[in-house]
């Protein structure tokens, strides 16, 4: 499955890579991209991470920039 | 507590909690309040106390962030570079340089953060085609819905003034459609039962219900929102090289702060450590190639937002770089510079016979023929042709018609026709293309000249491009050559290259592509439809009339949504602004990076002149990349 996310705060293209790494860490996410120009987080994960994905992606992001914001698709 | 107590609890920490730019804010504000204290105050302890509360209020945070990032191995984060100035600069004694640092830099940030947040804002806004519910009848009711949650086939209602969600074809109304957000084109268009509207536009009349054909995900606002959002992904030049660039630059500069700290104390008599170390730290504070890593990928993706606001979709920066350098355009005849539609163009009466008499006749002869020049026929009659009148109507194939009209019998073909018949006719022009001839009751009555229309602006098209300094123009076409010398020449286009099969048509582009000096770059300019592989073999593959068609959209590097060739000329006006701004981006900022560092290893600037010239740099080259979406 795949989804997309809206993220506030991200300023810098490192800060960026850093939330894509963060989120791509995650278990059972098979591939995650943060498009920096559109502020968009794309993760696409296993159909088992359907139920805790929200909030992993969250805590991920909060952990890699504590100032970026996940904001719903 | 109960339930609704813990909600209040809930709804009032929301209240107060800050942004994180409130919360840049507040530091920035208490952090420079302190410091101004200290600032003030004559010295002793209270003064140095009061720097470091500062420090600890305005870099707590960053030196949080940097130590944890060393934890987790990441020596050249921006965070710890800042963290090691601000630190070093109190170990040399340089209190007040230390905290100004800090200060400089989080002012930056919050402006940085400001200004990237307003792009990204106005970049939405050029590309505001999202459309935000659908009404949806179902049950008998009309309920508001989110547009992905409407399936193929539902019946949507479309207010005035609302946008279309889905692609859907009216079913109830009539009204005018506004397209301008997807194709530029500001004449909104007039739709009625059966017509096809397209998510993105918005109804500008009356009320429609339609029915949808596609997903919300499939239909034409979502695609495009989708190619533009991607197109940041195929990177042009200058993007992969701020790329590399950036990937070396801060170890680069690190290393080089390391030698200024340590070698000319070691080496030059009298020269002393804390001086050396300061000019390091001023080093160390313009580490980051932010200017440049987001001001060049910005002013990229400012350019095909800008375009897509002028109805042209361009897939990726590399393919707004060849644009830029196009020196040979490659026209497709049929579709792309001629409308693509049979129409009368003249009515040659033998003498005695009216205009209108001899369309009249040959109207009804091909009255029940589907050929599209009958088609073309009775589009100039203006009416449909009155079957009662025709009988015996027979075709001859690939020649014409032989019908009884009104008792009298008529032969409607071409020359091989009137030859068979043994009818004595005046031949029409070598150059005139397509011409049908007519005999009444065997006798000569005149012809119909009929062809395809070049388009109104095609003219302008090859001229615009002529001026915008396109060397070579040339048409391609399946069509024999006098019909292709004649659309030629109308154009002023000299290079024709006529009756080409269709893969003849890719070793003629080939052909081209090798006369090319390397530099200059091959467009090809196609309806998308039956030229796929000629796209795919020009450096830029360009397909019109892009609005409602999947094919076009997906064959091509660069879409025109609407039918207009000069929308090319914009194309390639956008593409040269855009390389512009974005090499100006790259000159000045690393012009002013290598001024101050110069200036810092002559012990010339000091530290929070450099964040500032640096924070400097970042904004005035995230506002020059917003020109780029501007249209000429």
């Amino acid at each position: 499955m795949t989804k997309t996310y809206k993220l506030e705060g991200l300023d810098c293209p490192v800060c960026a890579s850093k939330v894509e790494r963060a989120v791509k860490a995650i278990d059972g996410v098979a591939a995650a991209k943060v498009n920096f120009l559109t502020g968009k987080l794309t993760v696409e994960y296993s159909d088992d991470a359907a139920g805790i994905i929200q909030d992993a992606v969250k805590s991920a992001v909060k952990k890699a920039n504590p100032s970026v914001v996940v904001k719903g698709s | 507590m109960d339930r609704a107590a813990k909600t209040t609890v809930g709804k009032l920490s929301e209240r107060i909690r800050l942004s994180p730019k409130q919360w840049r804010l507040a530091q920035i504000v208490a952090g420079g309040a302190l410091y101004a204290a200290a600032i003030l105050i004559d010295a002793g302890a209270a003064k140095l106390s009061l720097y470091i509360a500062a420090l600890a209020v305005l870099g707590g945070n960053i030196i949080y962030k940097a130590l944890r990032g060393v934890l987790s191995g990441e020596l050249f984060d921006e965070n710890f570079l800042m963290s090691i100035a601000a630190i070093g600069a109190f170990a040399i004694g340089e209190h007040s340089e230390g905290v100004a640092v800090m200060l400089f830099y989080q002012v930056g940030e919050l402006c940085q953060s400001w200004a990237v947040d307003r792009s990204r804002r106005s970049i939405a806004a050029l590309m505001d085609i999202r459309p935000d519910y659908a009404n949806v009848k179902r049950g008998g009711l009309i309920v508001q819905v989110d547009p992905s949650e409407v399936e193929a086939g539902e019946l949507i209602v479309i207010k005035p003034g609302e946008r279309v969600p889905i692609d859907a074809v009216v079913v109830e109304g009539n009204s005018m459609v506004d397209t301008v957000a997807l194709t530029g084109e500001s004449v909104p268009r007039e739709v009625a039962v059966g017509d096809t509207i397209l998510s993105g536009s918005i109804n500008a009349g009356g009320l429609l219900v339609a029915r949808t054909e596609k997903l919300f995900g499939e239909s034409t606002a979502s695609r495009i929102l989708e190619l533009v959002e991607n197109s940041s992904e195929k990177k042009s030049r200058p993007e992969r090289f701020i790329t590399k660039f950036a990937r070396w630059y801060t170890p680069v500069i690190v290393l080089l702060a390391a030698l200024i700290a340590t070698l000319p104390p070691l080496f030059i008599p009298g020269a002393g450590f804390s001086e050396w170390i300061y000019r390091a730290l001023t080093f160390l504070v313009i580490s980051c190639p932010c200017a440049l890593v987001i001001s060049v990928p910005l002013s990229f993706f400012g350019g095909i937002g800008g375009a897509s606001r002028a109805g042209i979709l361009v897939k990726g920066g590399n393919y707004l770089e060849a644009l830029a350098k196009a020196e040979t355009v490659v026209f497709d005849k049929t579709g792309t510079l001629t409308r693509g539609v049979f129409e009368v163009e003249k009515i040659v009466p033998a003498a005695g016979v009216t205009e209108r008499e001899l369309l009249d006749y040959a109207a009804h002869a091909e009255a029940y023929s589907t050929h599209p020049i009958s088609q073309s026929l009775r589009k100039a009659l203006g009416r449909e042709p009155d079957s009662a009148r025709v009988s015996e109507a027979r075709e001859v194939p690939g020649c014409g018609v032989v019908a009884v009209v009104d008792g009298k019998s008529v032969a409607v073909g071409n020359a091989k026709l009137m030859a068979q018949l043994g009818i004595e006719h005046d031949p029409a022009p070598d150059n005139a293309g397509t011409v049908v001839y007519a005999a009444l009751d065997g006798r000569f009555v005149g012809y119909i000249q009929i062809g395809d229309t070049v388009k109104a602006d095609s003219a302008a098209a090859v001229t615009g491009l002529r001026k915008s300094g396109v060397k070579d123009i040339v048409m391609l076409t399946g069509d024999a050559e006098p019909v292709a010398k004649k659309v030629a020449a109308q154009l002023g286009i000299e290079n024709v290259r006529a009756g080409l099969l269709p893969e003849e048509k890719v070793s003629a582009v080939e052909e081209l592509i090798c006369k090319n000096p390397r530099s200059g770059k091959l467009v090809f300019v196609g309806d998308g439809i039956n030229d796929a592989p000629v796209l795919a073999r020009a450096d830029v593959g360009v397909a019109m009339g892009g609005l409602g068609s999947d094919a076009a959209i997906e064959a091509a590097d660069v879409v025109i949504m609407n039918d207009e060739p000069s929308k090319l000329v914009s194309a390639i006006k956008i593409s040269r602004k855009t390389m512009r701004v974005a090499k100006q981006n790259i000159a000045f900022s690393l012009c002013v990076k290598f001024a101050i560092l110069l200036l810092g290893a002559l012990g010339l600037a000091s530290m929070w002149a450099a964040v500032f010239a640096d924070v400097g740099v970042t904004l005035i080259a995230i506002f020059n990349s917003l020109r780029t979406m501007k249209l000429i």
